[in-house]
């Protein structure tokens, strides 16, 4: 479904290349921001940029189903989820901010260590640009990297969530990227589990803060056998 | 060649009759017909298993008599060549050593009752055959899947069988350590074996030895070495023989036969025909490893034999010791035939083969009648039986030419090995390479140490056992013992008694595998000197031996003296009397006790046995007023306290360790994730 011509025209657009950049800084603002509110804000930015990217590709490559996964991105990822989140957020008590594992510095340090390896063994495992999407490729699995840092580095359960529903963007740019998207159904699936995950991720927040009095997930540990 | 031919159908009688007779043990009695045939049932199964057996014996003189037969081929639908089971030069001695063992083990079973066989005596019957029938394949199986297969075949079947008295914890607990250990060898074996086998595209013998042949010797070697080790296991060296005196006494008396008579010796073929009889072996080193585990083998065989209490046990360990001697005469000879010795090679292998049939009849005798006696009198211990030579003198015969010949008395079937054994080892010390020169002294006096311990042990189990008074009411009472099942046992010690007074016959019936192994270079005629009577070690004779001249000689100086009594004074008058014991009236716990005869032993051994001993007074009341004593003593086995407890802790700390990657902590395992993404991009290319 890919046309020589647009092969040809797309590098010439710095449009996806741009929108390419606003998902991974908004990744990297999330490791940079302590307060969990943030992080979310964070989010919300990362999924409109994925929205728009695959819109473009939509547009670009006249492929509908790309455009229907777009406008699905739109809808959960961009408002759907967030809401979610800032909904458990508002339904936590705990206000204070637990201290990262990672200080906020050496966390911006060591994403931007991942970011640097991700971008050059992208280039050694891939070549160079072979798909019209080539600069999406290391900037996808850049912010696999960053968003389970996140994960990694945070011990509020909910900020980890942020991590985790980053991460699952970054997939599906990736998947945008190699494969211009999956099957319209897959993509369906994949958005409706997240959605639900993402519900129930917070519901789980909110019994975590009910038995640990904090949203603290370094608490878990005490649950081991 | 219409030999060959009944000799093909000899081989098919003996696979389809031992199959034939485990079906027919296997089915269930016809209640509803009457008694009569129910009864026939179990006798068919048996007389089928027992004829089968001769007939698997036939095919194996046949072919050390030189007659070849096609193999049996079977299209068992699997890639890789069909299954085949011939008997070739190499296999032949071993074919007839089961034969042999196999009947006089199913001769030896209990006939069924009038009623019908119980569920219990039909599995048993079932079992023993089909276990038959698998170290058949064993033996003859020309397909390495095929004989894999039955080698594992004949692992779960006897262990089914050394569970069989189910009720015992004991015999559970032996079987769990034999399969643990036997899966282990069998792992290494099968890996080896089947890596060879993907290298030829083929199973068959021979395309795995052009394979082999192919292969660099850096991926050689270490194939070679992992068969070996999975096949030691079966044959029982240390460290991994712990659970041969554990299994093998568990088993009823003609299983226990079959075990260490024929099993034991499956290990000693295997190293034969995969760690031998291919171009380019054996590898370096081979040799020399087999002959000091061989030699501590034997030593701790014959040590734990002598401080055994219990009766089977007792001979479990002998068969430790035996298959020590058989790795050492092994490994010599692999080590001299690396060398180009192969005239004094052929003297090591011909003992190792002479010595494998040898043991095997002499320790099926001794398990049978051991097994007999101590069922009759009750118990196993020794210190609970005594008296049995008078009270069962036919069984007792046999067990004491079973005792004989283990002692390595001449004569008997384990003397001339042992002595091959020794001739080999004095000449390699003086013409053997290099290491083989610094290894020999210690494997001759470790040789020289364990025959003479595994004596002692000997004697104690007949002196304690058979001989004296009973110790106990049970001993004083044992029931007889079946006819038949008496006579199966002297004809197996008759056999025995052939084996070590035809030796030079027997070693140059030997020739023909001798050959297979060394090659024409070989010349089997060479070990025995005037006429066929005596054996002599070539190449340069320095000694010489001959078991017909002995018993001659024997014979006569025995019949001199009575000779001339008789002429002189007639027969002396026999006066019978009680014994006197200085006014006392003599008790059966005056006599020696299996525990105090050894005494010394345990002494000089104090230090490698670690005695546990412990002295309790039984007292009423005060404690300076003992009123009894309580004595208890047993001997740790020293390769689970040196080798498998260390193994275990190790295995303990080491999940320990792993463990604490597993904190619980869900912030470490995403790190771990992250961890592993990056390095799988970074090294990934």
């Amino acid at each position: 479904m890919t046309g020589a011509p647009l092969i040809d025209w797309l590098p010439r657009s710095n449009a996806i290349n741009l929108l390419a950049g606003v998902f991974l800084l908004s990744a990297l603002y999330a490791v940079t921001q302590r307060r969990t509110a943030a992080c979310i804000t964070a989010y919300t930015w990362n999924s409109l940029s994925l929205a728009a990217i695959a819109m473009l590709v939509a547009l670009l490559t006249g492929a509908r189903h790309i455009g229907v996964a777009a406008a699905l991105v739109l809808v959960s990822k961009g408002f759907l989820i967030p809401r979610l989140l800032r909904r458990a957020l508002a339904r936590s008590r705990s206000r204070a901010e637990a201290e990262p594992y990672v200080s906020i510095q050496l966390s911006a340090l060591l994403c931007g260590a991942l970011v640097v390896i991700a971008f050059s063994q992208t280039r050694v495992l891939f070549g160079e640009g072979v798909s019209i999407l080539a600069s999406c490729l290391p900037v996808s699995i850049a912010t696999t990297l960053v968003g389970l840092f996140l994960m990694v580095s945070r011990k509020q359960a909910l900020a980890m969530v942020v991590g985790l529903v980053i991460l699952e963007n970054a997939i599906f740019l990736a998947a945008v990227s190699l494969t211009y998207g999956m099957p319209l159904v897959v993509e369906m699936g994949v958005l409706l589990d997240l959605l639900v995950g993402t519900a129930l991720l917070g519901m789980m927040v909110g019994r975590i803060e009910e038995s640990f009095a904090t949203d603290d997930a370094t608490r878990l540990t005490s649950l081991r056998g | 060649m219409p030999l060959a031919v009944i000799d093909g159908a000899l081989l098919a009688a003996a696979v389809w009759g031992l199959g034939l007779a485990a079906l027919l043990a296997a089915l269930p009695s016809p209640r509803a017909r009457g008694g009569s045939l129910a009864a026939l049932l179990p006798s068919a199964a048996r007389g089928t298993a027992i004829v089968a057996s001769l007939a698997l014996a036939a095919v194996g003189a046949l072919r050390l008599a030189g007659l070849e037969t096609p193999p049996l081929t079977w299209d068992a639908g699997l890639p890789g060549g069909r299954f085949a089971l011939g008997v070739d030069a190499l296999a032949a001695p071993f074919v007839l050593l089961l034969g042999v063992v196999a009947a006089i083990s199913f001769a030896a079973r209990p006939a069924a009752a009038p009623g019908g066989a119980s569920r219990g005596e039909r599995a048993g019957m079932a079992l023993h055959a089909a276990f038959a029938l698998a170290l058949a394949a064993v033996f003859t199986a020309r397909h390495a899947l095929l004989f894999l297969l039955a080698w594992e075949g004949m692992t779960l079947l006897s262990a089914a069988l050394v569970a069989s008295d189910t009720r015992s914890a004991r015999a559970r607990s032996a079987c769990f350590v034999y399969l643990a250990i036997s899966h282990v060898g069998a792992a290494l074996l099968g890996f080896g074996l089947l890596s060879l086998a993907a290298r030829a595209g083929s199973f068959d013998f021979a395309d795995l030895a052009a394979a082999l042949a192919r292969l660099p010797a850096a991926e050689a070697s270490p194939l070679v070495w992992l068969i070996s080790a999975g096949l030691v296991v079966k044959l029982g060296l240390v460290p991994v023989h712990v659970w041969l005196p554990l299994a093998h006494p568990e088993a009823p008396g003609p299983i226990s036969a079959l075990l260490s008579g024929a099993m034991v010796k499956a290990g000693l073929y295997g190293l034969l025909r995969f760690a031998w009889q291919m171009p380019g072996l054996p590898i370096a080193g081979w040799g020399m490893t087999l002959v000091a585990l061989g030699t501590i083998t034997a030593l701790i065989g014959a040590l734990y034999a002598v401080v055994e209490p219990d009766a089977k046990r007792l001979l479990a360990h002998s068969t430790v010791k035996h298959a020590g001697l058989l790795a050492l005469a092994l490994g010599l000879a692999g080590a001299l035939a690396r060398n180009g010795q192969t005239a004094l090679a052929g003297v090591a292998l011909a003992a190792c083969l002479y010595h494998a049939v040898g043991h095997g009849l002499s320790k099926a005798l001794a398990f049978l009648s051991v097994a007999e006696a101590t069922h009759a009198g009750g118990s196993r211990d020794l210190e609970r039986l005594g008296g049995l030579a008078r009270r069962l003198p036919r069984l007792s015969a046999g067990a004491l030419v079973a005792v004989l010949s283990l002692s390595g008395l001449p004569l008997l079937s384990c003397f001339a090995g042992e002595w091959l054994m020794f001739q080999a080892l004095i000449r390699g010390y003086s013409e053997g390479p290099p290491p083989l020169r610094l290894l020999a002294p210690f494997a001759g006096a470790g040789l020289a140490l364990a025959t003479a311990l595994a004596a002692a042990a000997m004697v104690k189990l007949y002196g304690i056992g058979f001989l004296g008074r009973p110790r106990t009411p049970a001993a004083a009472a044992a029931r007889p013992v079946a006819p038949g099942i008496e006579n199966a046992l002297l004809l197996l010690g008759g056999l025995v008694a052939a084996w070590g007074l035809l030796a030079t016959w027997a070693m140059t019936a030997l020739g023909a595998p001798l050959g297979a192994m060394l090659g024409p270079a070989f010349d089997p005629t060479a070990l025995v000197t005037a006429g066929g009577l005596a054996l002599a070690p070539p190449p340069a004779t320095s000694a010489s031996i001959s078991p017909l001249a002995i018993a001659l000689l024997l014979a006569v100086f025995l019949a001199v003296p009575f000779a001339w009594a008789r002429a002189s004074g007639g027969r002396a008058e026999v006066r019978r009397a009680p014994s006197w014991a200085c006014g006392i009236r003599l008790d059966p716990r005056m006599q020696y006790s299996a525990l105090g005869l050894t005494k010394p032993l345990r002494l000089i051994f104090g230090r490698l046995l670690q005695v546990e001993r412990e002295v309790e007074v039984l007292s009423q009341g005060s404690p300076y007023f003992g009123r009894a004593l309580r004595f208890r003593s047993g001997i740790p086995p020293l390769a689970e306290r040196m080798f498998y407890q260390p193994l275990v802790q190790a295995v303990l700390w080491a999940s320990d360790q792993a463990r604490r990657l597993q904190a619980g902590n869900l912030h470490l395992y995403l790190g771990y994730l992250l961890a592993t993404l990056v390095a799988l991009l970074v090294w990934a290319r």
